[in-house]
């Protein structure tokens, strides 16, 4: 059942997490994996990046890219912070535009979208924005632990909010067993003037989504922490189902050499930089 | 540059040539990153082509389409992530659209 994972970085978590997968039949019921840095190994990311290339899903469409995905949670291209305060509306107005292009496309909210445009009862909700100002308050304000434990099912316009939360699934739209959004909720916590995330994923895809969703979940923590003067800590990412996909277009044989040129590739590279 | 929405099936402004049309499309992306044109043509690889970032080039249609009277000009079959990946890319996109509209 349970099981943690740790990981120095971001590919060293996702390496360790589908290595965990592929010793118990490719699935894992409440995978909890903790990724300390938002460093990459690029060893492993250019070697996944590889094999994700050469893959296809369904349609005959290619398998997202790495970044692609990370896109989808928080679009780094916009995001500014040599702007300073402006940046943060930057961010906004760009993705703003480009979804007003990207809705043509057929996918017709994303997870950064409801992040900033949030479809509460009165209109979009920015929650971003609310943490933000939340968050720089507690850090402003110091203290052992800046917050208290995650609302399950919290509003983003709870006025008794404690916590820093936003929420994606919208109850009464989201209905679909599969498929968007499965990233539920993300908590924030600040302690000491450190911010940590919590991710909740009611069902994660290791080979299609997972290492993205990191490095997206990565983003939005350093986002939070350089906009509210934080320091970002440990990113949690908790999946209530995680899949590493077997038979869904790639077999265990496939997967263990992934795993194979992913370990090979961070040796290089360590010996590459142990020489350098 | 037509800057108004026009409700003929055809554009009233002049077809720019490719060299215009990608100079406008690296001034959008130098607008969207914060940054110069001469920094963005600076990354031109040996082929002479910018990649750039998918939702970038999303950011860069949405102004020029808006530039061209707000026609869709990009199909939405054109917009996968994959397919938005570089200034010539996205060029060969745009003009398609421009020369459809013509």
């Amino acid at each position: 059942m349970a099981a943690l994972i740790t990981g120095a970085n971001v590919s060293d978590a996702w390496l360790r997490s589908l290595e965990y997968l592929l010793e118990h039949a490719g699935k894992a019921v409440n995978l909890s994996v903790a990724i300390e840095s938002s460093a990459e190994d690029d060893g492993v990311r250019t070697a996944f990046d590889e094999f994700l290339a050469t893959r296809y899903g369904r349609q005959g469409r290619p398998v997202w890219a790495i970044s692609t995905v990370a896109n989808t949670l928080f679009p780094q291209s916009f995001y500014q912070p040599k702007l300073g305060a402006a940046a943060r509306d930057h961010l906004y107005e760009m993705h703003g535009e480009a979804m007003s292009v990207h809705t043509r496309s057929g996918e017709k909210d994303t997870y950064f979208n409801r992040l900033v445009a949030w479809p509460g009862a009165d209109g979009t909700v920015n929650q971003l924005e609310r943490l933000v100002e939340q968050l720089a308050r507690q850090v402003e304000r110091g203290g052992a632990l800046g917050s208290a434990s995650e609302l399950g099912f919290s509003h983003p316009e709870d006025a008794e909010l404690l916590s820093g939360d936003l929420r994606v699934h919208t109850p009464g739209r989201d209905r679909r067993l599969m498929g968007f959004p499965c990233l539920s909720h993300i908590s924030a916590t600040v302690e000491h003037g450190v911010l940590h995330l919590t991710a909740l994923y009611r069902n994660q895809h290791f080979i299609r989504r997972a290492y993205g969703n990191y490095v997206g979940l990565m983003r939005i923590g350093q986002f939070l922490a350089t906009e509210t003067g934080a320091k970002l800590g440990e990113v949690l990412c908790v999946a209530s189902h995680a899949d590493a996909e077997i038979g869904q277009g790639f077999s265990k044989e496939d997967l263990i050499a992934l795993v194979e040129d992913c370990r090979n590739a961070s040796a290089r590279g360590r010996e590459a930089a142990a020489l350098a | 540059m037509a800057t108004e929405k026009s409700d003929s099936a055809v554009l009233t402004t002049p077809m720019p040539s490719r060299a215009e049309l990608r100079q406008k499309m690296i001034e959008a992306l130098a607008a969207a990153e914060c940054t110069t044109p001469d920094e963005i043509t600076a990354r031109a690889g040996t082929d002479g082509d910018i990649e750039m970032d998918s939702k970038l080039a999303e950011v860069v249609v949405a102004r020029i389409e808006g530039a061209f009277g707000g026609r869709e000009l990009v199909k939405a079959a054109d917009l996968r992530p994959d397919q938005l990946t570089s200034i010539d890319t996205l060029t060969d996109l745009l003009l398609g659209g421009l020369k459809s509209n013509l």
